[in-house]
């Protein structure tokens, strides 16, 4: 039985896409704020791999969940790009969780939901909605003005995603970096 | 014959009134007939609700857990574990709660067995049902012979790929029994390294000597009925409780203290029930708080009265201790399958593991300040959500083929970094215990963690109201029975006439033939109150409830 889905021709196994970096507002006085939005989905074998026939594959082997480990990176770049300044980190993880469900509407024995950092679980209606619970990320960050100083700077994002071997994949990692804005602080 | 499936008529149709955000589906029984029902669990003004509809008895609602954002929090933890391989009813689909005992599609192994040795009992309170009631029809004395002691324990020890290694004495009142320390001994014979007695007490206070056989035998600990700190709410054991700590004291067994929490009764004590226990945190090594599960027929009304869950008790403990424990500080009982998980991919051996459902338990771990004495729960130096979330991301290198010698090194450097130790208290090294517990397997280290310290838990067995099929495919906490069955506890006493009185009957024997085969009355060993006449005893919990949190030294 065929186990995990195919990698497509020049298809990566994964891939950072959807890339939405945005900053507002992008002239700013010394002592405001500025809202930071990076946006992205991870695609590709990985998140297609991510679907109920696997999941309940993986629990039957007691392999029941999927942890997802995520790097966001504000970075400020210097002319020289090895002397890039990091503004903000953030590191989070989502975990889908594989569970025998009493649900009986659900025609299914194994089903997911998805948990962020311990903080709060999703429970997705579809395989769809659980891909995009656990593959399409929004973080917001606020940062004042004052940490970049006065001037002109170019701000991007650098992204990375990790993940371990399980029934349904091979231990892996993608990283992407989102195309650079300009800020000014006045 | 034929089965023809019908459509009912609308007026007939399960009717729902659920008035809230939706959180999930799964399935419970009918509290009157219990037919199994579809059921939502949903949230309404910050509590969570269950909510299900019978054709013949209509709608029952009731709160399943006091609070949505500690659900919500607790849900993160949901960790299926690895079932039984070893079932003693192989089934091929699931047919909870029928043919329990345990089942191919049960998810835990035994992490606690029960063995009723007798159903006798020295008390007659008025709310419990575990005891025999002389006068009732169909009244049976059930009492295992040393044989069959023998046998059920060989049946949890057969459990695979975990052997079932904890196992509890329960009753009735188990003191009952003069072969109890001979059935201890032959517990320990099979193999089991916890055994704990659970029990109202009395008898270890009229008789210390007692506690000395029991431990001799093999007993770890006492499981102490301790409703309340005065004697309105704890008139079980109010006077003998001290005695009977005194008598473990003296004989070095430890004590959990165990109070069945209802609400508008006991629960204005829970603080003074933490602080009796502080005063006693050389022998007391734990409260196990449990919310109380409602059976018989009781009207809405009726239930709402009585009813109070876990994070009600958890928000109780918070006010009555001044915010010593704060609701923080607890987590549900798997969130330790991190630590399990880790340890299983370093070893590469399968691992006990506490996979019940998030909403059945919780716990922490509080040590006392030598010098404030006042009460430091665990989550006040360890950052414990950050080393669980580390120990997920070391699992997944171990089972990704990393070094594990290598993963050891860089997990025994990061350690400290979740404790400050300048917030541990005085005379704690928490790293070295964890290490010691982790990657040595030295468990002996995990008794000193006991030192000065005590857990707090919380188990909300449950009813015909609240229960949830989720839950009960994943309880731990099983009873050994006769017909070498081992059957969840929330199908044993949450359906009885299926389970426990059906055993009962079949391996009893009548009251009257009882009577007759041992020359004596069951009401010869009822208690008649030696401990409770005169003054009440030094360190009785009454004057725990009146005092101020305990300062100084």
């Amino acid at each position: 039985m065929q186990t995990m889905a195919q990698k497509g021709k020049k298809e990566p196994w994964a891939a950072i896409d959807k890339i939405a970096f945005s900053c507002s507002p992008q002239r700013a006085k010394l002592d405001e704020t500025l809202a930071l939005t990076v946006g992205f989905q991870v695609n590709g074998g990985i998140r297609r791999n991510f679907i109920r026939r696997l999941w309940e594959e993986a629990y039957d082997q007691h392999d029941p969940g999927f942890r997802l480990g995520y790097w966001v990176t504000i970075m400020k770049n210097r002319p020289v790009p090895v002397l890039a300044v990091r503004v903000k980190e953030d590191k989070f993880v989502r975990r889908g969780v594989f569970f025998w469900t009493r649900n009986p509407e659900l025609p299914y024995r194994v089903w997911a939901t998805v948990a962020t950092e311990f903080e709060t679980i999703l429970y997705p209606k579809t395989e769809t909605e659980a891909q995009a619970m656990l593959f399409d990320v929004t973080r917001s960050f606020e940062i004042p003005a004052s940490k970049l100083g006065k001037g002109m700077h170019t701000l991007e994002g650098r992204i990375r995603a990790k993940w371990g071997k399980h029934v349904f994949t091979e231990r892996g990692g993608v990283s992407a970096t989102s195309s650079s804005l300009k800020v000014r602080i006045v | 014959m034929t089965l023809v499936e019908i459509e009912l008529p609308q007026e007939l149709q399960p009717r729902q009134t659920q008035v809230g955000r939706f959180i999930r589906r799964t399935q419970s029984i009918c509290p009157e007939c219990n037919r199994i029902l579809p059921s939502t669990i949903f949230e309404r003004e910050g509590k969570v609700f269950m909510t299900k509809t019978c054709v013949e008895h209509g709608e029952t609602e009731e709160l399943y857990f006091g609070s949505y954002d500690m659900y919500q929090k607790f849900a993160t933890y949901w960790s299926d574990g690895k079932g039984t391989h070893a079932p003693n009813v192989p089934i091929e689909s699931c047919a909870c709660p029928a043919n329990c005992g345990l089942c191919s599609n049960h998810l835990s192994h035994t992490g606690l067995a029960n063995i009723i040795i007798t159903n006798r009992c020295d008390l007659t309170c008025w709310y419990c049902f575990f005891y025999v009631k002389k006068g009732l029809e169909g009244a049976y004395v059930y009492e295992p012979g040393i044989d069959q002691i023998r046998e059920m324990v060989r049946a949890l020890k057969a459990e695979r790929p975990v052997p079932g290694n904890s196992l509890q004495i329960t009753g009735g009142e188990p003191t009952l029994r003069a072969d109890l320390p001979e059935i201890v001994r032959i517990i320990k014979e099979e193999g089991v390294d916890h055994i704990q007695l659970n029990t109202n007490g009395i008898n270890l206070a009229l008789d210390p000597g007692s506690a000395f056989k029991l431990r001799d035998a093999g007993l770890s600990n006492l499981y102490m009925s301790f409703d309340g700190v005065t004697p309105r709410t704890n008139p079980k054991n109010h006077w003998e409780a001290p005695y009977a700590i005194e008598s473990c004291r003296k004989a070095g067994i430890g004590v959990a203290l165990v109070p069945t929490v209802i609400k508008n009764i006991n629960d204005h004590e829970l603080g003074g029930i933490l602080r009796f226990a502080q005063r006693n945190i050389d022998v007391v090594r734990a409260i196990s708080y449990q919310p109380v599960s409602l059976t018989g027929r009781m009207k809405k009304q009726e239930r709402e009265k009585y009813r109070i869950t876990i994070p009600d008790c958890i928000e109780r403990i918070e006010e009555q201790t001044d915010g010593e424990v704060p609701k923080d500080a607890w987590f549900p009982v798997p969130s330790c399958s991190p630590v399990t998980h880790f340890i299983e991919a370093f070893t590469k051996r399968p691992q006990y593991e506490l996979s019940i459902h998030f909403a059945c338990g919780a716990g922490t771990y509080v040590f006392e300040d030598k010098e404030t004495r006042k009460l430091v729960p665990i989550t006040s130096f360890v950052d414990l959500k950050g080393l669980f979330e580390y120990l997920d991301e070391k699992t997944d290198e171990l089972n990704s083929g990393s070094n594990r010698y290598l993963v050891a090194a860089k997990f025994m450097t990061k350690l400290n970094s979740f404790i400050e130790k300048d917030k541990q208290p005085a005379g704690l090294n928490l790293a070295k215990l964890l290490v010691g517990a982790l990657l040595k397997h030295d468990y002996s280290s995990v008794g000193q963690f006991h030192i000065r310290s005590m857990f707090l838990g919380m188990m909300h067995f449950q009813d015909k109201y609240n229960q949830d099929e989720e839950r009960l495919q994943r309880c731990d906490i099983h009873y050994l029975t006769p017909d070498m069955r081992i059957i969840p506890f929330c199908s044993f006493n949450v359906i009885p006439e299926w389970y426990r009185d059906r055993i009962q009957k079949k391996y009893g024997i009548t009251v009257e033939e009882w009577e007759k085969k041992n020359g004596e009355k069951l009401e010869a060993r009822l208690y008649r109150g030696t401990l409770r006449r005169g003054k009440h005893a030094d360190g009785c919990g009454c004057s725990a409830v009146h005092i101020e949190p305990i300062t100084g030294t």
